[in-house]
């Protein structure tokens, strides 16, 4: 079972960023290397790691880093 | 609903040009138009009515205009099809980016009874060559100096993704939350 700060630390190497260097806080829009790609491969990660793929809606209406994290949070608390 | 789909009418004839002329959208497409108009944008939109092998759509979110998805070499006998996406604006394209190929697989398989999808990708285009195996699309075949364009022959990728395979794969929408985004279905 991965905590908040290891899901972090999980979605920083999939998007190829420096460890530390992302925050709950942050704009996913406002990322340079937030793209469909980035976006796709977290999901797909979630997919293999927790199986399951979030809900469209949920998905569409992603803002932050908190955002993404919750989504396997609810999935996880379910 | 926020995304939605409606069948190309000539009404967009400027807007799809306007898309189809952008270099950033063209330099991955196998063909330039020839002396692009408007006029003969919408004299190819008129003859897609009479098309059983194609059908393309105007993406919206909300009321926006923000992308194009077409479905060619849709063949009945064998029921498979290619498509095409893009969506024009950043904002829009990653909003998106993880539900609109559910869109474009549910429409295939459970509106054209497409049994496979098979699209060809151009070597230089990395992304999407990316998204296609992040999609599940099986990489089936490399064509060498396949595309003679702007005097320069270009490689191309093929994938394919088979209906049972798709259906075994998680998505995050259902086909019924498809079928109420296309104007056609």
């Amino acid at each position: 079972m991965m905590n908040r700060k290891e899901l972090l630390s999980a979605i920083e190497k999939i998007i190829e960023l420096e460890p530390g260097s992302l925050h709950e806080e942050d704009v996913l829009f406002e990322l340079a290397a937030w793209d469909s790609i980035a976006f796709l491969s977290v999901i797909a990660f979630y997919d293999e790691q927790f199986q399951f793929v979030p809900a469209g809606e949920q998905l569409e209406n992603i803002k932050t880093i908190a955002d993404l994290v919750a989504l396997v949070e609810q999935r996880l608390t379910k | 609903m926020s995304l939605h789909f409606k069948r190309v009418t000539e009404a967009d004839a400027e807007l799809l040009l306007k898309w189809r002329t952008d270099p950033e959208i063209t330099r991955h497409m196998f063909t330039d138009l020839i002396d692009p108009s408007v006029e003969k944008q919408r004299a190819w939109i008129t003859s897609l009515a009479s098309r059983e092998d194609y059908r393309a759509y105007v993406i919206y979110d909300e009321e926006d205009a923000v992308g194009f998805i077409s479905f060619s070499d849709i063949n009945k006998t064998h029921q498979r099809c290619s498509t095409g996406t893009y969506i024009y604006e950043r904002s829009a394209r990653i909003k998106y980016a993880a539900t609109l190929n559910t869109y474009v697989c549910a429409y295939a398989f459970y509106h054209l009874h497409c049994n496979k999808i098979v699209d060809e990708v151009m070597e230089a285009n990395e992304s999407v060559i990316k998204l296609q195996k992040l999609y599940k699309a099986r990489l089936v075949g490399y064509l060498r100096q396949h595309i003679l364009k702007n005097g320069q022959f270009h490689d191309v990728y093929i994938f394919e993704h088979l209906k049972e395979d798709w259906e075994k794969e998680h998505h995050p929408l259902n086909v019924e939350q498809v079928k109420l985004a296309f104007n056609d279905w």
